[in-house]
């Protein structure tokens, strides 16, 4: 199954592979998403497993998050190492971030992904979401997960938010921080949105991106 | 070197530009400090007036700290390398040779010759040179990089794969005489990974130029992306199917 939520019993997971952490206050919503560190034999429903995700920073494996459900693009060795690319080409922007005084400088929720730039356009470095970090990841290595075009991904509102955010729904300011204008709904990428893309067979996957509906925000999706 | 990071004062978050560059230009100010200077440099926004000077300063903390063995001082100089080479004008860019010199009295860690290629790569990209302009030392030692790290043993290895994919495409935007050679020593390879990366990365760089230079500022960078790629894929399926194993 190319997306499942996890249980008892042991299914194995390989490096790359995306992991999925769920909301502790809204069942099924998917919280959070990044990249498995390795490739493990048995996995459980809430293993504690190095990741490499978008934090923010980014973290190449040296914590561990519970998960509860995964998914797989049955990435090939060819696409791991592309990947690996992509993450080596970005990693030491993260790491002098992990040390700047303001974490989330280096963080967005809309769009996915951005960058800053000097005046003459130079990228200085990226900024990524969770998802945004799974996705564009993919997309370095030709595996088009998730169709992102601004006015194709679903409206979310302040609840959704919230949940995917904690703490976001109270606090104007830091909406205005991640560019979140007004009182929404915002068309914000979730994290749900690439377990769900990876819901698919494994030739649909490569073959084309998966259009993200509302009910996409929680896995298994709901139909709305 | 190794010394504790130390966290900057309610007074620091509140930093301006103009600050910033007087506590960098203070000689008083310790190396812990200096490195959290320069990393939070980074992210801020200079104004135009300011760039000169900071270029500097970042220039010599790059010299000083490059051959460090401490982890500290590379992050920083990570930042000091994105960040100058990000601010400078491109006539600039030819200084940024002597920082990728092999023949320097250390070898510099591989991840700053991540930074430096990376870097000259996006800076092209912002500024995509015409058929006129000559880059002679850049393009002889992103050749070098090339050659010496666009190869079977090292690729897969950390940091390598990136630092190559970073010079073999900042050596065709720089010179499309190159488009040939680079072709033949990537064709040679086992890694057709590698191979349909690189072809990948050209083609979509060389789209993206099009789209975002409809002026015509960019065609020649476009155009020398572009033969990149179909040299590549004339290739693909040829040497051999590299490491495609299905898991």
């Amino acid at each position: 199954m190319p997306a499942q939520l996890l249980r008892d019993e042991p299914v194995p997971a390989h490096r790359y592979d995306v992991a999925a952490h769920d909301s502790q206050d809204l069942p099924n919503f998917v919280q959070h998403v990044g990249l498995f560190a390795d490739d493990r034999s048995e996995l459980r429903r809430n293993d504690q497993v190095p990741l490499v995700h978008m934090g923010p920073p980014l973290e190449t494996g040296e914590g561990t998050i519970a998960i509860q459900s995964m998914g797989t693009a049955a990435l090939r060795t060819d696409d791991i190492l592309q990947i690996q690319i992509f993450i080596d080409d970005r990693a030491a922007e993260y790491e002098a971030a992990g040390i700047r005084q303001d974490k989330r400088a280096q963080y967005c929720v809309l769009p996915h992904v951005e960058s800053f730039q000097e005046l003459d356009g130079t990228v200085t470095y990226w900024k990524f979401s969770c998802a945004g970090f799974v996705i564009e990841a993919y997309r370095f290595a030709g595996l088009d997960l998730l169709i992102t075009d601004q006015g194709r991904i679903p409206p979310v509102g302040l609840h959704l938010l919230d949940a995917a955010y904690p703490g976001i729904a109270a606090s104007p300011r830091l909406r205005a921080h991640f560019k979140l204008q007004g009182d929404g709904p915002w068309n914000v990428v979730l994290a749900g949105y690439v377990l769900n893309a990876l819901n698919r067979p494994a030739d649909a996957i490569r073959r084309e991106p998966h259009q993200p509906t509302r009910g996409d925000a929680f896995f298994p999706g709901h139909r709305m | 070197m190794s010394e504790p990071v130390i966290l900057v004062s309610a007074q620091e978050t509140e930093l301006t530009s103009r600050g910033l560059l007087q506590r960098l230009q203070d000689a008083t100010t310790g190396d812990a400090r200096r490195r959290r200077l320069v990393i939070e440099a980074e992210a801020m926004t200079f104004e135009p007036g300011q760039v000169g000077e900071l270029n500097s300063l970042l220039r010599t903390f790059i010299e000083e700290y490059r051959d460090s063995d401490d982890p500290q001082d590379i992050v920083a100089v990570g930042s000091a390398i994105r960040k100058y080479v990000a601010a400078m004008p491109l006539a600039d860019l030819p200084g940024v040779a002597a920082l990728l010199d092999a023949g320097h009295k250390a070898q510099a860690p591989l991840s700053v010759e991540l930074e430096i290629c990376k870097m000259v790569f996006r800076k092209l990209l912002a500024n995509p040179p015409g058929d006129k302009q000559e880059f002679p030392e850049l393009d002889w030692c992103l050749t070098d990089v090339v050659r010496v790290y666009a190869n079977d043993r090292l690729l897969s290895r950390e940091k390598y794969g990136a630092t190559a994919l970073n010079a073999v495409l900042a050596l065709v935007l720089l010179n499309g005489d190159r488009i040939a050679s680079v072709a033949q020593q990537l064709r040679a390879l086992k890694a057709g990974w590698f191979r349909e990366l690189a072809a990948r990365q050209a083609r979509n760089t060389s789209r993206d130029l099009m789209q975002r230079f409809q002026d015509g500022k960019a065609d020649f960078s476009a155009r020398n992306l572009e033969r990149l790629a179909a040299e590549l894929e004339q290739s693909s399926g040829g040497a051999d199917a590299g490491t495609t194993s299905p898991r």
